[in-house]
C-alpha cells in the first residue's frame, strides 16, 4: 500500500501508547476477526515505523474489545485508528470504505441516499420540525433511522412515544446531516471536521442546546467529540418507566438476550440501562450470551462497514447470532440501528428463527400491545 | 430514403439490425441497409437495397463512423437508424444531428433520458440511436439488390485485438437473471435450471453468498454487482435496500411469501406464494 | 498534453421536477463518466508524466456547483482547471465554441455520454469538429509513442483493443480500478489555494422543440390463482418479456 513513515508520525497523529506495548498478543487473542496476527503485528511495525503494507488495518471495526484486555493500556484500537488516518492521508482506502466516505461527503449518509429525502419517513406522522416550533430537545434521528427500511419502524415508534409523553422536541428533517462518528473511526479527520462544523452551524441556527438520539453512534460522538449535551432515547425511556409515566402493561413472553452496542458499552460504559429496561417488561426472560458487557462482540457494522457490509473473512454478526442461539434465545435485543441491520441479516443468513428486535420495539409492544 | 446501419461483428449481422428494419418498414420510405466490413448478408430482405462497403480494414467497427459519414455525404438520407449499442453509440456524428436512446420515431421521436427518469418527445430528423428491444425484429430471407461501394477513410485507428469474455459467469451482462434469496435457498438447483431454460444466469442476494451457497461473483446489490437484464426473476428475495440498489432490470418479476416485501415495489409482476411450490411448475412450462 | 471535459449534470439521486418545456434538477453534480475520465487522465499523468488540464462546463444554475469537482480533479493531480458558462444549448453548439480551445491538446477525454445528453454526443461532435479520431466506450488507455492504445467495451465482457493515432478524443465508459479517494482535508486546502480560470468563450443558445414527460410508473400487478394457474400465467408473461 503506502510506505511511511516520518519520524514525527506519532506526534502528528497524537498517539503515544505504542511504546508501552510488549507484544503479549492479548489483543490478537481476543479479536473476533483476527487472522492470528492482527492487530499485534501491526502494532509492532508501527512502533518502529516499519510499515510496508497495512491493508489489514481495515479489518478493524474500532469495537475496542482489545483495549479492554490490553494489560499495558496501549489501546490497540487507537493504534489502528492512527494507521487508518495515515492511509486516508495517503488516499489509500479500500473501495468499500471509499464509497462510504464519498457517500457521507456528497449526501451526508452512508448509503448515498438523497439528502432531500432524509425527512421522508415522517411524512404521515405528526413530527415537529425545528422550523415550526419551540423545543427543548433536538431529536437527532441519525442516518440509519432516517433511511433504512429495517429500522424505520423503530423510528416511527420513537416518534409516537415522544409525542405521547409530551416531550418538547423537534427534528431537523432535511437539514439533518451525518454526525460523523464512523467517519472519525475511519480516521477521515478532515471530513469529520467538516461535518462537525456544519452540524454546529445548523444547531446554532435553530438554537439547539440539547440532543436526544437513539443511535449509539450519534450519541458517542456528540458526547465525546462535540461535547454537547446529549441524552440517549433509552435513558429517557428508562426515566419514564421508573417514574411510572410509561406503563409496561402487555406481556412479552419470550427468552431475550441483549447484545451490547460497542458505542454504548465499551465507549460509554452503558451496560445495565438497556438490561434494566428489558427486565421491567412483564413476561420477558432475560438471559446472557457467553460474550456480554465488556466482552461483547461487535455486529460488524462499525467504522464505515455499515454501507457495504463487513468485508473480512469472519462475519462477527454470524458469530453473535450463534451465541444467541446457544442460549436458546427467541429474541436478540439490540439498542442500535446498525446492530439491528447487521444482526438481522446474519439471522437470515444462518436461517434460524431468532428475531432481532430493538429494545424500543419490545417496550413499545409492552406499552401498546402492538407493533411486532 | 432511410438508411439502416447493419451492425456486424466478426462477419455476422447483429439482431438489433432486424429490429431497426421493422421500424423502417413501418415508416414507409425506401430502405437502404448499409453493411460495413466483410459480412455474410442474410435476413435483410426487408430492405430495398443493401450498400456493402467491403474491405478487411472495415472489420474494425471503430472505423464505421467514418465510412458512414462519407455515405451520408454521398447519398444524403433523411433518416439513419442505428442500434444504441456499444458499437452503435460511436456512430453519433458531428455532421448530422444525432438522437440518443431513442425508443420510437413517428411524427415525433421518443427518447428515454436522465437515467430513465424523463421521457422526451422531440421534433427530429437525423441519426436515431435506437435502444435495443424497442421493436420486434423483422428478418426476411430472400434476394436483395447489393451495391458494392468503395470508401476511403483517412483516420488511423487500427484494430489490434478482440478480447473475448472469460467463461466465468458475468451476471452484469446477462439478459435474464434469476435471483435467489433466503426464501429460495433450498431450490438453487431449480433456479439454475430455470435460468438455463431462459438463457440467463443465477444471481443471489447477500445471505446466500455469505453462506457459501453461491460464489461472490453472483451477488446482486450494493456489495455485489449491479445487473441490468431485460428480466429479473426474484425468487424468495425480500428486496432489502442493499439488494434492490443493484437491480436495474427492465422488468422485475418477484415471487415472495410476503405481500408487503419491498421487492414488489420495484416489480412489474408479483406472485405472493411459496417459491418451492411455484418454481417447479414454472420450470415444467418453460423447458 | 491531455484535456478532460467535465460537465455539470442534474443530480439524479436528488430528483427532478419535470415541466413540459423544462427539467429542473434540485441539485447538480459532475457527470459520473466525466469523473472517470479525470481518473484516467490522472493515471496517464502518473505513468507518462503528461500535463493534464480540465475544463468544466456548466449552466448558470450549476456554475458554482461545478467548482467542487474541478477542485477534486486538482486534488487528484490535474494541473490546471478552466470553466465555461453555457446557456440552454446542445452538444453541437458547445463543440463549436470549444474546438478552438481544445485543438492544442493531443489527448482529449470525456464521458461517453452525460446523463442528460440525448441530442448529440459531445465527445464525438468535438472530435468531428477537430477532424480527429473518436472512440467511445473506453475502459483503459495507454500511450505508445505517437499513438494511444485503448480498450473499448463491447458489452458481455468483450473488448476491442485499438491503436489510435494522436491527436484523438476518447469517450470514457468505465474504470479498471475504483476511483482514487481524496482526503477531505486535502480537498479543502486545494479549495483555499487553487484557482479556476474562467474561459471566456461564447456558447450559443440552441433550444430544441421538446416536451418532457414523466415516464410511465410501473406498478406491480399481482398474479393470483392456484399454483398451477399462476405458473401458467407467469410462463406466458416471461415468454413475452424475453422474446
Amino acid at each position: 500500500m503506502v510506505e511511511v513513515l516520518s519520524e514525527s508520525y506519532q506526534n502528528k497523529f497524537g498517539y503515544e501508547g505504542l511504546t508501552r506495548c510488549y507484544q503479549c498478543g492479548n489483543c490478537t487473542a481476543i479479536c473476533p476477526v483476527s487472522d492470528g496476527r492482527f492487530p499485534r503485528r501491526l502494532i509492532a511495525h508501527l512502533r518502529w515505523g516499519r510499515i510496508e503494507r497495512f491493508d489489514e488495518v481495515w479489518l478493524c471495526l474500532q469495537c475496542k474489545l482489545c483495549d479492554e484486555f490490553c494489560p499495558r493500556d496501549t489501546n490497540p484500537s487507537l493504534a489502528m485508528q492512527t494507521l487508518k488516518r495515515i492511509s486516508v492521508e495517503n488516499g489509500s482506502v479500500p473501495p468499500h470504505i471509499g464509497e462510504f466516505l464519498m457517500n457521507v461527503y456528497r449526501r451526508r449518509n452512508p448509503w448515498g441516499h438523497s439528502r432531500m429525502k432524509r425527512g421522508e419517513w415522517m411524512k404521515d406522522l405528526n413530527v415537529p420540525t425545528v422550523k415550526d416550533c419551540e423545543f427543548d430537545w433536538l431529536w437527532f434521528v441519525g442516518c440509519a433511522n432516517s433511511f433504512d427500511s429495517r429500522v424505520l419502524g423503530v423510528t416511527e415508534k420513537i416518534a409516537r412515544i415522544l409525542n405521547e409523553l409530551e416531550i418538547s422536541y423537534a427534528v431537523l428533517g432535511r437539514d439533518e446531516g451525518c454526525c460523523g462518528n464512523d467517519v472519525k473511526r475511519i480516521g477521515e479527520d478532515g471530513l469529520f471536521e467538516l461535518l462537525m462544523e456544519e452540524n454546529f452551524k445548523v444547531f446554532k441556527r435553530y438554537g439547539v442546546e440539547r440532543i436526544i438520539t437513539h443511535s449509539p453512534h450519534c450519541y458517542n460522538t456528540f458526547k465525546n467529540d462535540y461535547n454537547i449535551e446529549v441524552k440517549l432515547f433509552l435513558e429517557l425511556l428508562h426515566d419514564f418507566i421508573n417514574d411510572g409515566s410509561v406503563e409496561l402493561k402487555h406481556e412479552f413472553k419470550k427468552v431475550v438476550t441483549y447484545h451490547d452496542s460497542c458505542f454504548l458499552g465499551r465507549y460509554n460504559n452503558i451496560y445495565e440501562l438497556p438490561r434494566e429496561i428489558l427486565r421491567s417488561v412483564p413476561g420477558l426472560k432475560l438471559v446472557e450470551m457467553r460474550s456480554n458487557r465488556r466482552t461483547s462482540i461487535c455486529c460488524g457494522g462499525g467504522a464505515g462497514n455499515i454501507a457495504v457490509g463487513y468485508q473480512g473473512k469472519v462475519q462477527p454478526s454470524i458469530l453473535r447470532v450463534k451465541e444467541a442461539l446457544d442460549v436458546n434465545a427467541d429474541v436478540l435485543a439490540v439498542a442500535c440501528p446498525f446492530c439491528k441491520i447487521m444482526l438481522e441479516e446474519a439471522s437470515k443468513s444462518v436461517n434460524c428463527n431468532l428475531k432481532v428486535l430493538d429494545v424500543v420495539d419490545i417496550v413499545y409492544h409492552s406499552m401498546y400491545g402492538e407493533g411486532l | 430514403m432511410i438508411l439502416v446501419y447493419a451492425e456486424t461483428f466478426e462477419g455476422k449481422i447483429s439482431d438489433v439490425t432486424f429490429e431497426l428494419l421493422r421500424k423502417a418498414r413501418e415508416l414507409g420510405d425506401e430502405i437502404w441497409t448499409v453493411v460495413i466490413g466483410n459480412a455474410e448478408i442474410e435476413g435483410l430482405g426487408a430492405s430495398d437495397k443493401v450498400i456493402h462497403v467491403e474491405g478487411e480494414r472495415f472489420n474494425n467497427p471503430a472505423l464505421h463512423r467514418y465510412v458512414l459519414r462519407k455515405l451520408i455525404e454521398k447519398y444524403k438520407p433523411k433518416k439513419i437508424l442505428i442500434g444504441n449499442t456499444p458499437i452503435g453509440i460511436d456512430l453519433a456524428l458531428g455532421i448530422m444531428p444525432t438522437l440518443v436512446s431513442c425508443v420510437d420515431l413517428d411524427s415525433k421521436a421518443k427518447v428515454v433520458s436522465y437515467g430513465g427518469k424523463v421521457f422526451v418527445e422531440v421534433e427530429f430528423e437525423g441519426i436515431y440511436l435506437i435502444n435495443r428491444g424497442s421493436f420486434e425484429p423483422l428478418k426476411v430471407d430472400g434476394e436483395v439488390e447489393v451495391e458494392k461501394v468503395s470508401i476511403d477513410v483517412d483516420k488511423e485507428i487500427e484494430l489490434l485485438d478482440v478480447i473475448k469474455p472469460e467463461v466465468d459467469v458475468d451476471i452484469t451482462k446477462a439478459d435474464v437473471v434469476v435471483g435467489v434469496g433466503r426464501g429460495a435457498q433450498n431450490i438453487v438447483d431449480l433456479a439454475e435450471d430455470l435460468a438455463e431454460s431462459l438463457g440467463g444466469v443465477v444471481g443471489a442476494s447477500r445471505p446466500l453468498v455469505d453462506q457459501g451457497i453461491l460464489p461472490p461473483s453472483r451477488q446482486v446489490g450494493r456489495s455485489g454487482r449491479t445487473i441490468s437484464p431485460k428480466l429479473y426473476l426474484a425468487l424468495g428475495i425480500s428486496g432489502a435496500m442493499e439488494h434492490v440498489e443493484g437491480v436495474k432490470a427492465k422488468n422485475v418479476i418477484a415471487i415472495n411469501k410476503d405481500r408487503k416485501a419491498p421487492i414488489f415495489r420495484i416489480s412489474r409482476y408479483g406472485v405472493v406464494g411459496d417459491v418451492e411450490e411455484i418454481v417447479p411448475l414454472l420450470l415444467e412450462r418453460l423447458r | 498534453m491531455i484535456c478532460v471535459i467535465v460537465r455539470a449534470v442534474p443530480d439524479l439521486v436528488e430528483g427532478l421536477e419535470i415541466e413540459e418545456r423544462d427539467v429542473r434538477p434540485y441539485r447538480y453534480i459532475a457527470n459520473e463518466l466525466d469523473e472517470y475520465a479525470v481518473e484516467h487522465a490522472v493515471s496517464l499523468k502518473e505513468k507518462y508524466n503528461e500535463r493534464v488540464e480540465v475544463i468544466g462546463i456548466a449552466s448558470e444554475d450549476a456554475y458554482d456547483e461545478i467548482d467542487e469537482s474541478l477542485y477534486m480533479a486538482i486534488a487528484k493531480g490535474v494541473d490546471k482547471a478552466y470553466k465555461v458558462k453555457i446557456p440552454k444549448t446542445t452538444s453541437y453548439k458547445i463543440a463549436d465554441a470549444l474546438s478552438d480551445f481544445l485543438k492544442k491538446f493531443d489527448i482529449i477525454l470525456t464521458g461517453t455520454l452525460a446523463v442528460d445528453e440525448f441530442y448529440g454526443v459531445l465527445g464525438a461532435t468535438i472530435a468531428d469538429k477537430l477532424d480527429i479520431p473518436y472512440v467511445g466506450g473506453v475502459r483503459s488507455i495507454e500511450i505508445e509513442g505517437d499513438s494511444v492504445i485503448v480498450k473499448k467495451e463491447l458489452g458481455g465482457g468483450a473488448y476491442l483493443v485499438l491503436k489510435v493515432k494522436k491527436p484523438a478524443l476518447f469517450g470514457i465508459l468505465s474504470l479498471e480500478k475504483p476511483p482514487r479517494y481524496v482526503p477531505i482535508s486535502k480537498l479543502r486546502s486545494v479549495m483555499r489555494s487553487a484557482e479556476i480560470e474562467e474561459l471566456k468563450v461564447k456558447v450559443e443558445e440552441d433550444v430544441l422543440d421538446v416536451r418532457f414527460l414523466e415516464p410511465p410508473k410501473p406498478e406491480v400487478e399481482f398474479i393470483d390463482g392456484d399454483p398451477e394457474e399462476v405458473a401458467e400465467k407467469l410462463a406466458e408473461i416471461i415468454r413475452g418479456l424475453i422474446s
